[in-house]
């Protein structure tokens, strides 16, 4: 939860999602991949744990592969997954919710910052384990008891 | 930025005690053979450490979840891997080792597992914080005491077991950059069985429970 991770080439970036978001940021050409797993949609202006708000995570992915790549900018694109509700429980109420209030704040974010979202796969009441592969740009999705999705 | 001291771990690592010892009774009734719940560890950890506290993040776990409210609110949560949970299944219902898949007979014997030992345990945690703490139990109606923490009924669930945690402290998640969790261990007649029990209080319990440790 809350961190981030980043890869070039070969390598392969995974998280296990509950209600968080996964956000995976790719740049093709430069078979650059950034993944954060945000917890919360906003800092309110807190400068650590940049990987769990997603006004402070995706800036984040953004400047590490900036500084991998080595360019002043990178033609990034996105896939995001999580955001599920897998308690139906009074006592949290406000946490429920959780999941999207952060999908809405990083679909936001990403439209802000001109990077479109390629993919999607939100909400439901089951967790996933979301895999991002650098070389292709794939994201898989695993879900218990179900078959991998690619998306 | 670490929620409680030493000294705080180790009062309430005291108070757990107290709980699982009731949780013991609870579950060797519910059995009919000896069990003993004992605590396990009492521990802050990191986000990410957090969601491994029941092992590798990605194993499959079945679990049952009960949301707390009262004076301390939050998610207490009875988990097992599958094999596990089919014993405590076997178990319940008197039979050879054969159950193998979760059907509505296995999931509400889990559930009613969870049921028991989870209000046993935080009807002995609320009488030892004391203050306002009133208790109701479904099963252990004690004069005098009324209510003012209700459990919310049980809900199975199989899943990644970081997705399961991921939930489960998502209330401390959102105030804190560290989670406080308490673990516990099971036996059966002198044999440990994988199962785990634990309590996890929302943000705004843990300053109530800070409150209480002084």
């Amino acid at each position: 939860m809350g961190e981030i991770g980043v890869r070039r080439e070969m390598g392969l970036l995974r998280t296990l999602l509950g209600s968080c978001i996964g956000v995976a940021l790719f740049e093709r050409r430069l078979k650059l991949v950034g993944l954060a797993h945000i917890v919360m949609p906003n800092s309110m202006g807190r400068i650590n744990a940049l990987g769990k708000y997603a006004d402070t995570a995706i800036p984040e992915v953004i400047r590490q592969l900036t500084k991998i790549a080595r360019a002043p900018k990178l033609d990034l694109t996105a896939k995001i997954a999580g955001g599920a509700n897998m308690f139906a429980i009074s006592s949290s109420s406000s946490t429920t919710t959780i999941g999207e209030q952060n999908r809405i704040a990083v679909e936001e974010i990403l439209k802000t910052l001109g990077i479109p979202i390629l993919a999607k796969h939100l909400g439901g009441n089951s967790g996933r384990r979301m895999i991002v592969e650098a070389t292709n740009m794939v994201v898989k999705i695993h879900v218990v008891g179900q078959s991998t999705i690619e998306i | 930025m670490k929620t409680f001291s030493e000294s705080q771990i180790a009062k309430l690592t005291s108070l757990f005690q107290h709980g699982a010892t009731e949780a013991s009774r609870a579950l060797s009734l519910w059995l009919g053979r000896n069990a003993t719940v004992g605590v396990d560890r009492l521990v802050q950890l990191s986000l990410a450490d957090a969601t491994e506290s029941l092992g590798p993040a990605d194993e499959t776990l079945c679990g049952c979840i009960m949301g707390m409210t009262g004076c301390i609110s939050g998610n207490i949560l009875f988990c097992f891997d599958e094999s596990s949970g089919f014993l405590l299944c076997d178990l319940l219902l008197g039979r050879e080792v054969n159950s193998d898949t979760w059907d509505e007979l296995e999931t509400s014997s889990a559930m009613e597992t969870a049921n028991i030992v989870g209000c046993a345990y935080l009807n002995s945690l609320a009488l030892e914080f004391g203050q306002c703490i009133e208790t109701n139990t479904f099963s252990q109606t004690k004069p005098g005491s009324f209510n003012a923490w209700t459990p919310t009924p049980p809900q199975f669930v199989r899943d990644y077991a970081a997705s399961i945690l991921e939930f489960a402290v998502m209330s401390q998640a959102t105030e804190f950059d560290t989670i406080l969790v308490a673990t516990t261990t099971f036996q059966i007649e002198d044999r440990p069985v994988a199962w785990s029990l634990l309590l996890i209080p929302d943000a705004p319990s843990l300053d109530a429970i800070k409150k209480v440790l002084g």
